[in-house]
């Protein structure tokens, strides 16, 4: 062996699955090679003697085998408690959302503060608590409601 | 062809998709795609028919119960192919019995041809198989899937987890090797480089 490319990838310039520019190299390349061109000729008489051979094939399915081996169940179960995960998330969700909303009212209601004087922030602030603490309950319960009648499967988890 | 690669990947893809949301008799169609292909690895390695199966069996039975890691967009072949080279392997490492040496290759220095070419060629592809599979494991699995499947060294660097420069200077070693073997173990000894002179070989396909 003398050639610096005797071991260059002829196997793959055999496989014809080189890009255009690799491929023309080499093949230029083996135009002036006589152990290059050895060597892809004994590559292809090889692949021409031992490629595909036949072999004893069984006489029985294998399939059924195989079928019968596996839990075809396996990934139904991934996919419940995948979306008992997603309901679950949802419903975290959905706490997070009206703990914001909260937490939001009382932002605004201390900005308030500032422009109010302060005998009148008393007043002021329990006459907006009972006009917004009505709707507020009924939006936790709406929402309590909603969220038990969608995933009354997550809470009994 | 490239358009046919793309077509089995993407009905590949689809079906495990359908396994993976709960479809399980779904891989029936992996196993009808794939048992031929599998089978044909495994007997190169087990060299008999009984342990070709139940290591086809298991490889199927292992790639089902590993579905979940696989990732969507790789080509499935190629990660069930690397499921399958691994099995076989640790099946060589544990069990496999260790093959009387290559003693019959004189056949391949007859010229003759006659009726009994059919049985003369199976045992010229086993004795190949046989001398293939009893080299060093680097070396015999890039030559079972680069020779008797046909695989591209990009293909085969993917399965083996290497890199295709690997595959090729273990193809190129593991060629020179067979052929050594080949050569050693060939009755006439000079002369008789199978490998490199397909024409005796030929008259017998």
């Amino acid at each position: 062996m003398t050639c610096y490319r005797s071991q260059d990838s002829w196997h793959s310039y055999v496989k014809q699955c080189l890009s255009d520019a690799e491929r023309n190299e080499m093949a230029s390349h083996l135009g002036h090679c006589p152990e290059c061109r050895d060597i892809v000729s004994d590559i292809k008489k090889t692949i021409k003697i031992i490629s595909n051979p036949d072999i004893p094939m069984p006489q029985f399915d294998i399939k059924v085998n195989i079928m019968d081996s596996i839990d075809k169940n396996r990934y139904k179960q991934n996919l419940v408690s995948v979306n008992t995960f997603r309901l679950f998330e949802l419903r975290n969700w959905g706490f997070s959302m009206i703990a914001a909303g909260v937490f939001l009212i009382a932002f605004n209601l201390t900005s308030f503060s500032s422009i109010i004087k302060t005998d009148q922030v008393t007043e002021l602030g329990s006459s907006l608590s009972k006009q917004i603490s009505i709707p507020l309950d009924k939006v936790s319960q709406a929402a309590f409601s909603f969220l038990n009648h969608l995933i009354p499967t997550s809470r009994t988890n | 062809m490239h358009y046919h690669a793309q077509t089995i990947l993407k009905e590949d893809e689809k079906i495990i998709q359908a396994v993976l949301i709960g479809n399980g008799e779904g891989y029936g169609d992996i196993v009808d795609r794939y048992q031929t292909k599998l089978y044909r690895v495994s007997y190169y390695y087990t060299q008999n028919i009984e342990d070709a199966r139940d290591l086809v069996q298991d490889i199927f039975i292992k790639a089902y119960n590993n579905l979940s890691s696989f990732k969507q967009g790789s080509a499935f072949s190629t990660w069930l192919y690397r499921i399958a080279v691994n099995h076989c392997l640790d099946w060589c490492r544990k069990k496999r019995p260790q093959y009387a040496e290559v003693s019959c290759l004189d056949i391949f220095s007859t010229e003759e041809e006659g009726p009994e070419d059919l049985y003369l060629r199976q045992e010229v592809a086993s004795e190949i198989q046989a001398a293939v599979v009893n080299l060093p494991a680097i070396y015999s699995t890039v030559l079972i899937l680069y020779y008797f499947e046909d695989f591209s060294p990009q293909e085969i660097a993917e399965i083996t987890n290497t890199s295709k420069r690997t595959v090729e200077t273990r193809l190129f070693r593991g060629r020179k090797m067979l052929r050594d073997k080949l050569h050693s173990k060939s009755s006439g000894g000079e002369g008789h480089d199978l490998l490199s002179k397909p024409g005796q070989l030929a008259q017998l396909r």
